[in-house]
């Protein structure tokens, strides 16, 4: 198993991947990117199980990057952990293919039940 | 304005860094001695900007508690001539993820951080200076430093 995460936020990285450990996924390989044109890098040879995105990037915005991905028939489970928590935001989010949305500031318990969600539980 | 009330922003701060941080709406403006910083935020769907005036110390705080720092440690950072860059990306984070409290009926949209009110957007500067609305806040953390923290807005 294994995850992209991107975002543009070292210390966001940092916390999310403490976190992934502590949501007891210890054993899921995660990939970093600072940013949406980064992801689509590593993407061209990395398939990752999940991605976790930010939605405000710098560049490409974690929303058009899912947008881009679809377009590309990429169909990769794809989540949010962002501070935008308005319902227009989830809407958008899930209407454009995204599998969940989490806001900041997230517990261990929230990031573990949308983990759960993809990986059937740990 | 509606931004969060007191007890809201308390809470979205103590659930962000782990400890009871307390908000008290003040009457009248804070004046503080202390060193500050100035955010800017987008509100959506107008493209008016808020502005956010804080202590540095009370910022860096909530930085430091977020990756783990104890104030000791904080105050040395803030120390160094040059910024600390790991509390400078946390702080950045803290800024975006306080977007949920300074507005509670639009999107806000973290867009800046200045060290001084000089630096502000011409905009920001006449929000600063003549708001339509203001909120001031003392603001308590546990175990470390609290402080200042305002919030203005151009209607």
């Amino acid at each position: 198993m294994d995850l992209l995460l991107v975002d543009d936020s070292k210390t966001m990285r940092l916390l999310v991947q403490r976190a992934i450990r502590q949501a007891g996924y210890r054993d899921l390989t995660v990939w970093e990117a600072e940013s949406g044109a980064e992801a689509m890098e590593k993407l061209r040879d990395k398939t990752p199980s999940l991605i976790l995105s930010d939605w405000n990037m710098p560049g490409i915005s974690g929303i058009d990057f899912l947008r881009a991905l679809r377009e590309g028939n990429n169909l990769t489970p794809f989540g949010f952990i962002t501070s935008e928590g308005t319902k227009k935001v989830r809407d958008i989010a899930m209407s454009n293919g995204a599998s969940f949305i989490i806001v900041k500031p997230f517990s261990v318990d929230d990031l573990q039940v949308a983990l759960d969600t993809i990986f059937g539980g740990n | 304005m509606p931004e969060a009330s007191s007890s809201a922003m308390g809470k979205l701060f103590t659930d962000l860094i782990g400890q009871n941080v307390t908000f008290s709406e003040q009457q009248d403006p804070i004046i503080s001695s202390t060193k500050q910083i100035y955010c800017t935020y987008l509100i959506k769907p107008m493209d008016s900007t808020r502005v956010l005036k804080a202590d540095l110390a009370l910022l860096s705080s909530f930085a430091g508690a977020l990756i783990g720092l104890p104030l000791e440690s904080i105050k040395d950072r803030l120390a160094e001539s040059q910024p600390n860059e790991a509390l400078r990306d946390a702080l950045h984070e803290v800024m975006n993820i306080a977007s949920r409290i300074v507005s509670i009926e639009h999107r806000a949209v973290f867009k800046s951080m200045y060290p001084d009110s000089i630096s502000l957007p011409v905009d920001a500067r006449r929000t600063l200076r003549v708001p339509c609305y203001s909120s001031y806040f003392n603001v308590k953390i546990d175990s470390y430093e609290g402080g200042a923290f305002s919030l203005f807005a151009p209607f």
